[in-house]
């Protein structure tokens, strides 16, 4: 496997400029740049007219693989990995591997479901899973982008008609921040689901639309989204879902990291509860 | 030569000339409106009309507007118009006698384009033909198939038989009919089913994998496992997960059976006759003796 003889390591326990992987890595010519992700293993060598990157994904996703590390080697890239190459009159040095919240809303749910009795409200949170975006470059360049753990795909909506498709959580959804492990390549968000209405809500699942979200990373590299209220408007049948601005109050010292997939027409928007909550 | 250009001279001067100025007049004009109103029309309707539908405004916009002016073209020659439809309609009678079957497809053709059971891209399966919709005409659809074959299907043929639209819908539900043997216990198959359709990311989380039992065959436990994929992963899904079911049996000592067929003497109580073969002494033809066929197939499982 290439990468295995580093020369070089950068990791969480480094005191040092970097403590996150998504920093920028300046390769020369020849260097192979290999993240260890949780599951994901990528590699991307820098050649003098191609950048070759590759990836590669361990078997067993409930497999506890939280941290991450980074070494660079001379080594080419194994045989057997599929990679693809960009081509360059003169190829950059830089490369980052840039995080990204997923492009299809994620549907996550409560290891039981839970009742939001009339007038109440509850914290909940959601960790979803991150995309690896590759850029290199001054004025970066987009190679590719890969999933670090890739989730089910699933169909949320009233019938098989309609609805949408989207991915599945493999975490459930918590109700204390410190019931869910953190993991360098999941991101957090903060549901406040409110029910205004007059009877109680059974929250089985929910609809995060993750595409519109943003990255904010705190000081020791862990990742938030702003937070998001979903509230059950009083006559029933209608939801709010409110994006927040800025990281929630849990992240602190947090910065943004990456923008949005899909900049949201409107902060607020109304939809048909089971658009939110299925 | 005097009198033929005296007679051209007040054929151009006269009251001939003026008509038949009128009416070329009249069908350039008729032309050019007819293309300006066919070409902008479906151009400010874009929105509500799918593009066979802005084709066929198109084309009818102008020949009714072409027509239009052709018919005051026509009564301004000095043409009687009543004489002419009914000529038309004994015509149309002999015209319709001989065009049954054109007829009729037109018909039909403007039936399916009220009723939309499919739109020019869909996939689309009609009798044994599948393909992808090239276009639908007033007197057939045309199909290429994946094989790239191109078919025409007459629209009478359309609105008689069932056409399936594969695509109508985004998801779709792939029924896979699976066997095991008879020792096996059908909580532990369901599990392990379960286990393979959570694990490919392709198989939909919901709707939830279905599981069905269909009874005691032959030579298996019949079931079938549905599972939910999005319409465009549906034939990936298919190739993988038979792959992956066959893997996880195996992984976990499920047998998949073949047909069993027991042999029955004739006689409840009397056994084949079982002669064991020595492999030196036997020449290789011998092999295949009717004998010792039989008494392997009579040591084959008989769990039914």
């Amino acid at each position: 496997m290439a990468g295995s003889d580093s020369e070089e390591s950068i990791g969480q326990d480094m005191s040092g400029h970097s403590t996150a992987w998504w920093d920028e890595v300046d390769l020369s010519i020849g260097q192979t740049g290999c993240w260890s992700i949780g599951p994901l293993t990528l590699w991307a060598r820098r050649m003098e007219h191609e950048w070759q990157v590759g990836h590669e994904r361990g078997e067993d996703p409930a497999e506890d693989l939280g941290g991450w590390s980074f070494s660079v080697s001379e080594a080419p890239l194994a045989e057997d990995i599929a990679l693809q190459r960009f081509v360059f009159q003169r190829t950059p040095g830089k490369v980052q591997p840039r995080p990204a919240l997923a492009d299809r809303p994620m549907v996550v749910r409560p290891a039981k479901p839970f009742f939001v009795p009339a007038g109440e409200q509850a914290n909940v949170y959601v960790s979803s899973p991150l995309w690896l975006s590759i850029h290199v470059g001054a004025a970066p360049v987009k190679l590719q982008e890969v999933a670090v753990q890739r989730p089910s795909d699933t169909w949320f909506g009233a019938s098989t008609r309609e609805g949408a498709l989207c991915y599945a959580s493999r975490t459930s959804a918590r109700l204390r921040l410190q019931d869910l492990p953190v993991r360098a390549y999941r991101a957090t968000t903060r549901v406040l689901v409110r029910n205004e209405s007059a009877e109680p809500m059974l929250l089985e699942r929910l609809s995060l639309p993750v595409a519109n979200l943003a990255l904010y990373s705190t000081p020791d590299g862990v990742l938030w989204t702003q937070p998001v209220t979903m509230t059950r408007e009083k006559d029933g049948d209608m939801a709010a879902i409110e994006l927040g601005g800025a990281p929630p109050s849990e992240a602190k010292r947090a910065k943004q990291v990456a923008e949005p997939r899909q900049r949201p027409e409107r902060r607020v928007v109304v939809r048909a509860l089971s658009a939110l909550f299925g | 030569m005097d009198t033929l250009w005296e007679q051209v001279l007040s054929f151009f001067t006269g009251e001939r000339a003026l008509t038949v100025f009128r009416v070329g007049l009249l069908l350039l004009v008729g032309y050019i409106l007819a293309r300006l109103v066919s070409t902008t029309a479906p151009k400010l309707f874009r929105r509500q009309l799918t593009t066979h539908h802005a084709m066929l405004l198109r084309r009818g916009l102008f020949y009714l507007i072409l027509g239009l002016f052709l018919v005051s073209a026509l009564r301004e020659l000095g043409f009687n118009l009543g004489v002419l439809l009914g000529a038309a309609g004994v015509l149309t009678v002999a015209i319709g006698f001989a065009s049954q079957t054109s007829a009729s497809n037109l018909i039909s053709g403007l039936f399916l384009l009220a009723e939309r059971p499919f739109a020019v891209g869909d996939v689309v399966k009609v009798g044994n033909t599948t393909g992808e919709v090239l276009s639908i005409d007033l007197l057939s659809m045309k199909l290429r198939t994946f094989d790239n074959l191109y078919v025409r299907i007459p629209n009478e043929t359309l609105i008689k038989s069932e056409v399936t639209n594969l695509t109508r819908f985004p998801i779709r539900r792939l029924d896979l009919q699976l066997g095991v043997a008879y020792k096996e216990d059908i909580a532990k198959v369901r599990e392990t089913l379960s286990g393979v359709a959570d694990a490919n990311p392709l198989c939909l989380e919901e709707p939830a994998p279905l599981f069905i039992f269909q009874g005691f065959g032959d030579s298996a436990l019949n079931m079938q496992f549905s599972v939910w994929a999005k319409r465009e992963n549906f034939l990936e899904l298919r190739n993988t997960i038979y792959q992956e079911i066959k893997a996880a049996f195996d992984a976990s000592g499920i047998e998949i059976p073949f047909p069993h067929r027991t042999l029955y003497a004739g006689a409840v109580t009397e056994p084949f006759p079982v002669r064991v073969v020595s492999h030196e002494t036997h020449p290789p033809e011998a092999s295949a003796d009717p004998e010792g066929l039989s008494a392997a197939k009579a040591e084959s499982p008989q769990d039914g």
